[in-house]
């Protein structure tokens, strides 16, 4: 194309967009949390600033969201982070959404089996708003659709892992070290425990490629008063998974005769390939609401500990697993909702030294009311897991002060033992203020 | 079971009952008549909502809603999408309506919240249930089937200096969250321009007061309607900025997929 041809192109495109109504909204946010116990630190105090620009003409659209961000507690700069950045394209059966999105297929509150297109940012582990503890990817979403069925289709070029933090109040503690029976590595070596230090490998922070896209489907229809949803997606796994591998030097044991001896373990963390399936559904009953959930890999891969999984497949086994989540929803008054889940995953054919438990099985109470014509909003939310009596409970009261302006205050407890999915953060128990002004 | 049947314009209309000169129809023969008159093929419109409380604050919204009637077609009686476009904080929150022509079915409704990305699929039978902090239950914004009250004509009355019919309907469910209504009607336009809604103890609960009324496409609508609720010392002013009737609107704008996208092309 010749050059006058492109300078044409790109200014017809610019005045596109300038005659395009341009909206521009947003917030600017005070969160600050304080640990309940000694020595009752805070834990968090970060101020956001956050700006959306919105831009419609005809049938596109298109949205960016900034956030600048800072944490006083956490001593870094201050972040300026592009949330999301997308186009859409509306056509009459066909819609395309291309660029930095979030995609949110599930249907359980609090918790992630369908969800899984986006990764997870964990740094603040579940006690975030959900729109920040899904990070955004760059991909290309198709969706066609006829009445209310539709086909949604992502093309997802971009990998990021998921975010977690291994130190600090939100950090999830890896072990610096390891102890085997020497002679599992070598016959000739005397039975005695074996400490070896851990190596961890940096993870990557996120990469693109076309050829090793992520990709999948959802199909959505609503069926005798029901909303159903099957879904399949070629993902990589988003928390890392360990391959492990051992250094050996050799020692010698006698004149002219030497042994390789364990020295340290390297931890090289890796993200393999997997094919998960799911389903969910959604169906009012009068007051009720029934929902439900389901995913299956046919093999995912975990961590494992043993002498037999650290000699032939590097201490990762691949299992199948599948969750499952079934949940109640009810209008107790005008004023008060209540909901309630039933989460359970399970790994089959299930080995020892797996470091994920065989199962799961967590329950949770949701109870939200809306008063004052909807001007004061308290919520209180608890996960228990049945397995390790591990807990977190949330209760939150929010008021609408002004249009614009929201106060609010909370409480967090976590417990547990320390080895358990809620009771490592048994510490982290704590009371948190958050003053929220839109424009 | 609730019918949500145009959402604003329904509140100030469905109490319209009885010709001028013709006091011998029975209160049914008046609904019933009144039914078939306002019932439009369609309705696109954007109103503004302003939430009052006791101490004089207020609180604002805007809504765009497109409405469809079915007349029964494929059992659907009605099929409304409303997308919030004001203030900033619930901005694109959308609500998607289906209401069935079997008195038994329950409405189907979807909730979609731009915070959580997410469409919710909420009870149907939720009759008392206020709307969006407004002082309008569903029920309130809903027009009701002929058969779901008593209807009995209490004489003439003046309101604002102009002579009403003034009726009382009391519903036949025991659940309904008022013991009575009663509407002071205007003769010559057909449409109610105060209605009190009385609680299940008797004492007065709310009052709708309905002015300035214009006829759009040969509708007589309200352009304003404030609802005073005196149990909470609150009330909700409703203006309607645009509306038309009978439009031809796309069937497939009444989908998830619509609501989710938070605009219509």
């Amino acid at each position: 194309m010749k050059r006058s041809r492109w300078i044409g192109l790109i200014l017809l495109v610019t005045i596109g967009i300038l005659q395009a109504e341009v909206e521009w909204h947003g917030f600017l946010m005070q969160h600050s949390a304080f640990r309940l116990q000694s020595p009752q630190d805070a834990m968090l105090l970060r101020t956001r600033w956050r700006l959306n620009g919105e831009y419609s003409r005809d049938n596109l659209f298109g949205y960016a969201s900034l956030d600048v961000m800072n944490d006083l507690t956490r001593q870094e700069a201050t972040i300026i982070d592009l949330k999301m950045a997308y186009i859409d394209l509306y056509g009459e059966r066909l819609d395309w959404r291309i660029g930095k999105q979030q995609v949110v297929w599930g249907k359980a509150d609090g918790y992630f089996i369908n969800d899984i297109v986006n990764p997870l940012d964990l740094s603040y582990f579940l006690l975030q708003d959900f729109e920040d503890i899904r990070m955004a990817t760059t991909l290309v979403k198709a969706k066609w659709h006829t009445g209310n069925h539709s086909l949604e289709t992502v093309f997802i070029p971009e990998f990021k892992p998921t975010k977690l933090l291994f130190s600090g109040n939100w950090g999830f503690a890896r072990p610096d070290s390891v102890t085997f029976d020497l002679s599992q590595f070598n016959a000739a070596l005397p039975a005695m425990p074996l400490t070896l230090p851990l190596y961890y490998e940096t993870d990557i922070q996120g990469e693109y490629s076309l050829r090793k896209a992520e990709w999948g489907f959802k199909l959505n229809t609503f069926l005798f008063g029901t909303d159903l949803s099957l879904i399949y997606l070629k993902m990589r796994e988003d928390r890392p998974v360990y391959r492990k591998t051992v250094e050996m030097e050799t020692m010698t044991i006698a004149p002219g005769v030497t042994i390789p001896v364990p020295t340290q373990l390297i931890l090289q963390p890796t993200h393999p390939w997997l094919k998960f399936y799911g389903f969910n559904f959604s169906r009012p009953f009068g007051m009720w609401v029934l929902r439900g959930e389901g995913g299956y890999f046919p093999k995912r891969y975990f961590d494992s500990a043993s002498m037999s999984a650290l000699q032939n497949s590097n201490g990762v086994v691949a299992k199948p697993f599948w969750q499952g989540m079934l949940g109640l929803e009810y209008q107790l008054t005008a004023s008060i909702d209540l909901s309630v889940q039933a989460i359970h995953e399970q790994i089959e054919k299930y080995t020892a030294g797996i470091q994920t438990d065989k199962q799961t099985n967590i329950g949770t109470l949701m109870v939200r009311g809306h008063f004052a014509n909807e001007t004061l909003s308290p919520l209180l939310l608890m996960l228990y897991n049945f397995e390790d009596e591990s807990y977190l409970s949330r209760l939150l009261v929010e008021w609408n002060y002004a249009d614009n302006l929201v106060l609010a205050a909370g409480i967090d407890l976590l417990g547990g033992k320390a080895d358990t999915i809620f009771g490592r953060f048994d510490r982290n128990d704590n009371v948190y203020f958050k003053i929220v002004y839109s424009f | 079971m609730r019918r949500i049947s145009y959402l604003f314009l329904s509140v100030a209309t469905f109490f319209m009952f009885i010709e001028n000169g013709r006091a011998e129809l029975t209160g049914r023969d008046i609904v019933e008549k009144v039914n078939a008159q306002q019932k439009v093929g369609s309705r696109v419109g954007r109103s503004k909502m302003v939430l009052i409380n006791k101490a004089g604050k207020t609180r604002e919204r805007e809504v765009l809603q497109y409405e469809k009637s079915y007349k029964g077609a494929k059992g659907f009686d009605q099929k409304m999408l409303v997308f919030f476009e004001f203030p900033a904080d619930i901005r694109g929150t959308g609500l998607l309506v289906y209401t069935y022509i079997d008195p038994k079915k329950d409405d189907d409704r979807w909730l979609y919240m731009p915070a959580l990305k997410k469409i919710r699929r909420i009870a149907g039978e939720s009759k008392n249930e206020y709307f969006m902090g407004t002082d309008f239950t569903y029920d309130d914004i809903g027009g009701r089937g002929v058969d779901e009250d008593n209807h009995k004509l209490l004489g003439m009355e003046e309101v604002g200096g102009v002579k009403c019919y003034k009726v009382e309907s009391v519903p036949i469910e025991p659940e309904n969250l008022y013991s009575k209504r009663v509407a002071w009607v205007l003769p010559d336009k057909w449409v109610a321009i105060r209605v009190d809604f009385y609680e299940k103890k008797g004492a007065l609960l709310k009052t709708l007061t309905a002015s300035d009324v214009r006829q759009v496409d040969g509708i007589w609508t309200p352009f304003k309607l404030e609802m005073n609720n005196f149990s909470e010392n609150h009330k909700t002013i409703l203006e309607i900025k645009e509306v038309k009737y009978n439009q031809p609107i796309d069937e497939n704008i009444f989908t998830t997929t619509i609501l989710e996208r938070g605009k219509v092309q």
